[in-house]
């Protein structure tokens, strides 16, 4: 397989779930019973390949950044030796195709005459290839939820696979162990909502804000409105760190929002929420807002919250903290739902089972 | 068998050699009860109408001396690499016709590259003539060698029929042909029969060039090995120059260099025409650039009974014997002054060599004999369809994306 991506899980890249989800796929696809291995394909500033397993493969393509003026780390990476890489795959998977890395790699991967599968996760940078109808290309679009399947043009196949979080990392933490805070897990960005939170956090309830400030703005904001307020900011946690953050809270709130502070609307702000998934496979019950994807993956009342205001979310805050025998069986809860429905190994297994008839339909037509 | 051939232009708009050549095994083919269709460009002039020559691709205006001295990214991009719309055209006449095998000729100007990857992707067979490197050009944009149109043309399956080995050489620096080549001369027609004419005997030689006046075909190099001559004390001469091009530059250099009484210029003259006035010279020249892929006009001299004297790099010299066909000489001044004395001295049998030349020529370098060869080709592959990788549809979508793709790309880049 060849999974073909504009940014890739790291700090030098982006560190999002767009990224971690892809990245997750292709460990938990490839299983030595499977057989598989996968090439992930990104872009940087120089070209490198690096062993992520025995079966994934991280290979950075230089950009031409030359003769197309496109610089590293956007999502508009292209380069000419994509068609070599791409003809050797049996099946290629583009990850991101509303991108103009996308768009080159879905166009390459099928004048290559390869079977295609494209997942998206939100990341816009062009809108050429929809327009011209590119996903009907595509021998199956999967989305990881409802909505985020709503949103895109039209396609010949579209597989919703909802979920994909490592739930063999994120393990919920010794029962008896402490919880003290209230966590935002996730991109520091002005339609994340995180202003929300702490507007509405009581002055001496314990909230920690762990992620990348993509926004310097808007960061510079948040700092501003946590005068006062017992928020830390957390922006270099590793994964460990990350894990214990969940196992430590009392719930993980996300508050994502359609329009956001300054005035911005986003119109696929939250394809799936992967870090309400993280937050859940730790046992940790989630409070989300009423917007995009999240309210799929959340049952109200049993495995979080979900927060249609303001005031609903000052309230289900509030909740969390004070409440702590519902929240406490709302996580025991949604580890379990995690475990049976949005694992990264069900999703692994129901995407393999979509490759394998992509496969077959292609054997079959070529008979 | 159902053949589709395509080409850049049709006859009765010509640009040069390749297209006519076309037009000769395309009516061969037709003699020999095959179903041909020419698939071609709009042309820019009312043509009459044939029933086996569809007018229908697009192509950016060749014949514009304006639009070629200003020629875009898009022009290129259009020339070159892809139309979609040529695509399109494509894709509906061979859901028509549904041929056998095609046969390409000059692609360049109708979006060439996107033409060969659609009969890839459709698993359509193809034979390739190629009388210049068009296989090379096709893979050029903005002045580079495009990394991704040369990893695409590692994949082609059809085969190439090419009028020399130095063309071969020529187009494998940027594109590998692999083993799939043959080489196969171009071909003269309306040979009379068996010429009686004299030959100098070196008391006067009476030379011709042919061709546009333009410096890469040697018109410089020509005058400049008279003049050498003349400064040796040669007057016995002259030079009938054929064509039209930089025609005030090249008689401004005829004065110069003191020619006038020795050079005339008889302009463009028809080929019917050209041929008979051939038979009145004793000497062809040919001072061409290195590249010149064949060379159909010194061919047409040696039918004629007129010794050509080539430059020995050009790709009719792989075909033709120095001093048993033909005169050879490298392509300077000095060396074609060398030869050229040395027919004044009277130290060259001409007629020994017209003769065997336009006999040669006549048995071996027409249609007749190559048409076989053709025929044999076409046939290989017109057994070789391949599964298509998708529908004609996917194809055109592809086609139209491709292309926004490449504009938009190039004008975010601008």
């Amino acid at each position: 397989m060849a999974f073909v991506s504009p940014t890739y899980f790291a700090d030098e890249s982006i560190v999002g779930g767009g990224e971690r989800w892809p990245l997750n796929l292709a460990i938990s696809l490839t299983t030595p019973e499977s057989g598989w291995t996968v090439d992930f394909i990104s872009f940087g500033a120089a070209g490198r390949s690096e062993k992520l397993t025995s079966q994934v493969t991280l290979t950075l393509l230089e950009t031409g950044t030359e003769d197309l003026h496109i610089g590293p780390g956007t999502l508009d990476g292209m380069s000419w030796q994509l068609p070599t890489l791409l003809d050797t795959a049996d099946l290629v998977h583009v990850h991101q195709p509303l991108t103009r890395s996308g768009e080159a790699a879905i166009l390459i991967a099928k004048a290559l005459g390869k079977p295609l599968c494209i997942t998206d996760y939100g990341g816009r940078s062009s809108n050429l290839g929809a327009s011209l109808g590119m996903l009907t290309l595509a021998d199956a679009v999967i989305c990881s939820s409802r909505f985020g399947a709503s949103i895109l043009p039209h396609a010949r196949r579209v597989d919703i696979v909802p979920g994909g979080v490592d739930a063999s990392f994120f393990v919920p933490g010794k029962p008896t162990e402490h919880r003290g805070h209230l966590l935002y897990a996730g991109r520091i960005l002005p339609h994340k909502g995180v202003d929300r939170i702490i507007e509405a956090l009581p002055p001496r309830l314990p909230l920690v804000v762990c992620g990348r400030p993509d926004n310097e703005e808007y960061f510079e904001l948040l700092v501003e409105l946590a005068q006062g307020k017992a928020v830390e900011f957390v922006i270099d946690a590793d994964d460990v760190r990350l894990r214990h953050l969940y196992q430590h809270a009392w719930a993980t709130i996300l508050p994502s929002v359609y329009r956001d502070r300054f005035g911005t609307t986003y119109e696929q702000p939250e394809l799936m929420g992967l870090t309400a998934l993280e937050s859940m496979s730790c046992a940790t019950p989630v409070v989300v807002s009423d917007v995009g994807a999240l309210p799929e993956f959340v049952e109200h009342g049993v495995t979080g919250l979900i927060a249609s205001s303001d005031e609903a979310l000052r309230e289900a805050m509030i909740s969390m903290c004070t409440e702590r025998g519902t929240s406490i069986t709302m996580g025991l809860a949604a580890r379990e739902r995690i475990v049976d429905s949005y694992s990264m190994e069900v999703v692994a297994s129901r995407v393999g089972h979509i490759y394998r008839e992509v496969l077959v339909g292609y054997a079959t037509s070529s008979l | 068998m159902r053949v589709l051939v395509i080409s850049d232009i049709y006859p009765p708009e010509v640009i040069g050699g390749y297209e006519q050549s076309c037009n000769q095994a395309v009516d061969a083919l037709r003699r020999r009860g095959h179903d041909v269709r020419v698939l071609t460009t709009v042309p820019q002039l009312p043509v009459p109408p044939e029933d086996h020559v569809l007018r229908l691709l697009r192509r950016p205006d060749v014949f514009s001396t304006e639009r070629l001295s200003s020629r875009s990214q898009f022009w290129e991009l259009e020339s070159n690499l892809l139309d979609s719309g040529n695509i399109y055209a494509l894709t509906t006449t061979l859901d028509q016709f549904r041929p056998d095998v095609c046969y390409l000729w000059n692609l360049v100007g109708i979006g060439g590259a996107g033409i060969v990857g659609a009969l890839e992707y459709l698993g359509e067979p193809w034979v390739w003539h190629l009388a210049d490197a068009v296989p090379s050009q096709l893979c050029i944009f903005n002045g580079a060698v495009l990394p991704i149109a040369v990893e695409m043309s590692r994949r082609l399956t059809g085969r190439f029929l090419a009028v020399s080995q130095g063309l071969v050489n020529e187009i494998e620096h940027v594109v590998d042909l692999g083993d799939r080549t043959r080489i196969v001369p171009l071909w003269v027609t309306d040979s009379e029969k068996p010429l009686r004419r004299t030959y100098s005997d070196g008391t006067f030689v009476s030379m011709a060039f042919a061709g546009q006046l333009v410096e890469h075909k040697g018109v410089l190099i020509a005058l400049e090995a008279l003049s050498q001559l003349r400064t040796l004390g040669y007057s016995q001469f002259s030079l009938d120059l054929y064509g039209r091009g930089a025609d005030h530059m090249i008689a401004q250099r005829v004065r110069q260099l003191g020619l006038d009484p020795f050079v005339n210029f008889r302009g463009w003259t028809p080929q019917a025409e050209l041929r008979r006035q051939l038979r009145n010279h004793d000497l062809f020249l040919f001072p061409t650039w290195a590249r010149e892929p064949f060379g159909i006009a010194p061919l047409e001299a040696a039918a004629e009974g007129c010794v050509p004297l080539i430059s020995a790099s050009s790709g009719i010299a792989e075909w033709l014997v120095d001093d048993v066909h033909c005169l050879k000489a490298a392509r300077d001044s000095s060396a074609f002054a060398a030869v050229i004395k040395r027919v004044l001295d009277g130290e060259i049998d001409l007629a020994a060599i017209g003769r065997r030349a336009s006999y040669l020529v006549r048995a071996q370098f027409t249609l007749e004999h190559v048409l076989p060869v053709i025929e044999e080709e076409l046939s290989i592959m017109a057994t070789q369809h391949r599964e298509p990788m998708g529908s004609r549809a996917d194809l055109y979508q592809l086609a139209i994306i491709a292309e926004a793709l490449i504009r938009r790309s190039l004008t975010q880049a601008a």
